[in-house]
């Protein structure tokens, strides 16, 4: 098999991978939590803002990734709460590829808080949404609140 | 050109970071009776050092000759396409400058092993860009030497052959300068890079760079930044490091 042919195949698998990855993803170990025992991380939708502003997609907590190339990046993630080390993929979609990056930041999670992922070039961050899905679920895109609100 | 050629000039390519020659085009100049002489009897040497450039992180998509298709499949598959950047590394795990650490420790070291009272640390790092006319530094002091300290490139790249194993490099020049005159008295360097005897001790896999709040970066950065200043304070005093 020539390496044209294992990069199509490499590829065709990511791509089946990324797209049936669920878009909430648990970010912890062991059996599900009620989500008043989670921090609930997301990255909005496009079109939350009027604005280009860049993504922050979910990849990592504290070294351990539940986000990649391949598999693709959560929308929703839930992580324990607590001092954590998050890592997000900041893409800006009207920029080359080259500048998109991988961007690490502390936060201090609290159990049933919702926090809006964001970055900038150069910086990210969590933001306290608060503990109210009905204030957060504007942001998220149809297939997420549906999935949220089971 | 052959797939061979190809792979050589894709490996020279990559081991370009890791094999940098701190200083390139710059003349070394030895410490001689001389210059010893005038740094132990200068009434006072000041240390200057330069904000360094941050963490320069080897990442597949900066690979030559691969394709967009074998960037994502590498970099995941190995890790080292969702690596953060060295700015996002050192702000969050709080790195110090290796130009503030590498010259404390080099002032340390010529202190206690040269019995040189007359070192005074600059209290902040100097902006960029680097003076090369040493006669600038007149307008700035008086008279006495400046010893000048500058960390040119940081980074970690990985092996050609193992793209999870980076090895953490570092280059850096000082330069002693007669302020009266601007002359050079002294110039050398430090250049840690991925061959020299100590690299193992500078490697890291993919998956440490953020694991344990980066203690593993931090050890290794600690590690060149005390070795860079062994080299420095060995050859302003004539040992063997």
């Amino acid at each position: 098999m020539n390496t044209l042919t294992l990069g199509c195949t490499a590829l065709l698998v990511s791509a089946l991978m990324a797209c049936s990855a669920p878009k909430v993803r648990n970010a912890y170990e062991g059996p599900e939590r009620a989500a008043s025992d989670v921090a609930t991380l997301f990255t909005a939708k496009k079109s939350a803002y009027p604005d280009q502003r860049p993504r922050a997609l979910f990849s990592a907590v504290n070294g351990k990734h539940y986000g990649t190339a391949v598999v693709g990046y959560p929308t929703v993630a839930r992580v324990l709460p607590g001092e954590a080390l998050v890592k997000v993929y900041c893409v800006t979609d009207d920029l080359p590829a080259s500048w998109d990056k991988f961007l690490l930041f502390y936060a201090t999670l609290r159990a049933g808080h919702f926090y809006e992922l964001a970055c900038d070039r150069f910086t990210a961050s969590a933001i306290d949404r608060g503990t109210s899905y009905e204030s957060i679920h504007h942001l998220l895109a149809d297939a997420i609140q549906a999935k949220q609100a089971q | 050109m052959t797939t061979g050629g190809t792979n050589m000039r894709r490996y020279s390519l990559l081991l370009a970071p890791a094999l940098l020659l701190a200083c390139a085009g710059c003349q070394i100049i030895p410490m001689n009776a001389d210059s010893s002489a005038a740094l132990k009897e200068a009434p006072v040497i000041q240390v200057v050092r330069y904000h360094s450039g941050p963490i320069n992180i080897t990442n597949p998509k900066d690979a030559p000759g691969l394709g967009p298709l074998s960037v994502v499949v590498v970099g995941s598959v190995a890790g080292s396409g969702e690596l953060p950047t060295g700015d996002a590394l050192a702000r969050v795990f709080k790195l110090p400058d290796p130009g503030d650490e590498v010259a404390r420790r080099l002032v340390e070291k010529l202190k206690a092993e040269g019995r040189l009272g007359n070192l005074r640390l600059e209290p902040n790092p100097l902006p960029r860009p680097l003076p090369e006319d040493a006669s600038q530094y007149r307008a700035r002091y008086p008279s006495g030497l400046v010893l000048e300290l500058s960390i040119d490139t940081q980074g970690a790249s990985y092996a050609p052959t193992n793209w999870r194993t980076y090895t953490y490099y570092m280059a850096g020049r000082a330069r002693l300068i007669r302020v009266s005159d601007g002359k050079v008295l002294w110039l050398d360097t430090c250049n840690i890079h991925a061959f020299a005897e100590d690299a193992a001790k500078r490697q890291l896999d993919v998956s440490e760079f953020e694991a344990n709040n980066g203690a593993k970066l931090k050890e290794i950065t600690s590690y060149s930044n005390e070795r860079c200043s062994r080299i420095l304070a060995d050859k302003i005093l004539a040992k063997a490091s």
